[in-house]
């Protein structure tokens, strides 16, 4: 199977067009206003979707497609959010009651007829039939999307095997309802839809992995750095590499205020990184390298950038070895601020160049929540792609 | 025996750092936050080490690691950074870097290096 940057585009404006669909009909359903938040093409392990549906406590509703393409949908909202969503749509019906019959009924109704509209905008731009099956309601989701894509016939490998995942973020427009609409389409659908874009010179998909794994393997290097400079035991969580409109990057970030650094890093590829903590783990961080120092502020601040240099390096070193080349890392530049608005500068300086980014996003944390770093490195689209086609097994 | 040790960092923490891993051990007899205050000091100072960091703004290390072998061959620098890029390191080496420790690190890593390298000298 083979990959390239525009059928990533074609991916990312069929999934952006298909969820804009869904949120239209959720508007008419339920009379909420409801629009896309962003559309990422996401390149996962099975493992890494896995441990989200576990970790983030998950109702969600399976829809399989099959015919011109292959594969499962599935629309997964938070129990709040589907008890809000099935309040609009029956008021007084409560969702999370276990014998709420009538309320899982009609989040299954709502996804049909949202992930139907998804499906069909794909039907369309393949020029095929899509047939989806009758959907499956999996409360408190503990098992994934990609359980239910195996039961239907869709083999995967091991954990570690990757899967290309269309993640859209849809939001009601008062934030009451916030839900996320996946498409794991199979390996020989993706091929399908690459083929559809006419893309000659496509890279095989085990060179997006292989960055991928890189990408892993830098993320638990930098937690590895936290912990032998702090103290605190850390661990990765996840590490994404998705496909985003630049104008979605931003949207990509939370908006609780962050405290960390940014950087710019040139070679190839070039581009940004920044190393972000929330501001409890930024207090942890500082008090931990500083104990005794609360009234030295700017010695605190010294501290985080330290960290957020010693991480981007620990990040971004592994890349430079493997491509066999070096990447030289600015100064750091402290940053406390709201998350998009951090990241909007970056983006917005990518944006004279490229329409779509390549997002990288690695969590960091304890395992009891309490220290939380994200990394996000925003390369050149351009320069990224030279490094794939370095990491392509023809190359 | 204590040496005196210049001490090479953009960052305050990690100058701040250094001079308590050294203190008892050796003397730390300047701070410099860049390349060129590096190699000014260097010249006023003559320490019998130099800790120098690889990413730094106005001058980085390795340019000023180059400089000040330019000024005394015998210079003893320590190359005391986060980047781990084998490519880098070969820069290092190549400017005169005679040791190289990675950030994060710890006492005895700091303290050998020197050690390693007032030893090579002697």
């Amino acid at each position: 199977m083979n990959l390239d940057v525009r059928s990533l585009r074609t991916f990312s404006r069929l999934a952006h067009s298909g969820a804009e669909k869904a949120a239209g009909s959720l508007t008419t359903l339920a009379g909420i206003d409801t629009y896309v938040n962003v559309t990422k093409v996401e390149l996962g392990t099975k493992s890494d979707v896995e441990t989200e549906f576990a970790e983030r406590d998950l109702v969600s509703v399976h829809i399989g497609f099959n015919g011109g393409l292959d594969g499962r949908t599935v629309l997964a909202f938070s129990p709040e959010s589907a008890e809000r969503l099935v309040d609009a749509l029956m008021p007084g019906i409560d969702a999370t009651d276990a014998d709420g019959e009538l309320a899982a009924s009609s989040l299954k109704e709502v996804a049909n007829i949202m992930l139907g509209g998804f499906i069909d905008g794909w039907a369309d731009y393949l020029d095929t039939s899509v047939d989806i099956t009758t959907p499956t309601y999996v409360e408190d989701d503990d098992s994934g999307p990609l359980k239910e894509i195996e039961a239907s016939g869709f083999e995967h490998g091991g954990t570690d095997e990757h899967v290309l995942v269309f993640r859209n973020q849809l939001e009601a427009a008062d934030n009451a309802i916030e839900f996320d609409l996946y498409m794991v389409p199979t390996p020989d659908s993706i091929g399908t839809i690459v083929e559809a874009s006419g893309e000659d010179d496509a890279l095989p998909v085990e060179s997006f992995a292989a960055f991928s794994e890189m990408v892993n393997d830098g993320a638990n290097q930098a937690s590895a750095d936290i912990t032998s400079m702090t103290g605190i035991d850390t661990t990765v969580e996840v590490s994404r590499l998705s496909f985003v409109p630049i104008e979605g990057v931003p949207m990509s970030l939370t908006d609780a205020v962050r405290r960390g650094v940014v950087l710019e890093f040139s070679g190839t590829p070039s581009g940004y990184i920044a190393i972000l903590f929330d501001e409890p783990s930024a207090e942890n961080i500082a008090s931990s390298l500083l104990p005794g120092m609360e009234g030295d502020e700017a010695m605190r601040q010294s501290a985080i950038q330290e960290i957020g240099n010693i991480v981007t390096s620990g990040f971004l070193d592994g890349w430079a070895n493997a491509l066999e080349t070096t990447i030289d890392i600015s100064p750091p530049k402290h940053v406390h601020d709201l998350g998009s608005a951090i990241i909007d500068p970056l983006a917005t300086d990518l944006a004279q160049s490229q329409e779509y980014a390549f997002l990288i996003d690695s969590t960091i944390r304890t395992d009891d929540d309490e220290f939380t770093c994200d990394i996000y490195a925003l390369p050149d689209e351009t320069e990224l792609r030279k490094a794939l086609e370095q990491l392509s097994p023809a190359a | 025996m204590a040496s005196k040790v210049l001490v090479v960092d953009d960052s305050a923490f990690m100058r701040n750092l250094l001079k308590q891993l050294l203190e008892g051990e050796h003397e730390v007899v300047g701070e410099a936050e860049n390349g060129v205050e590096a190699v000014e000091l260097y010249r006023e100072l003559d320490p019998d080490v130099v800790t120098m960091d690889v990413v730094m703004p106005i001058r980085n290390g390795i340019e000023a690691t180059s400089e000040i072998k330019s000024l005394d061959s015998g210079a003893s620098v320590i190359m005391c950074t986060s980047v781990g890029q084998e490519e880098k390191m070969r820069e290092a080496v190549e400017a005169g870097a005679d040791g190289y420790i990675t950030k994060p690190f710890q006492k005895p890593n700091v303290l050998q290096a020197i050690a390693d390298v007032i030893q090579a000298e002697a």
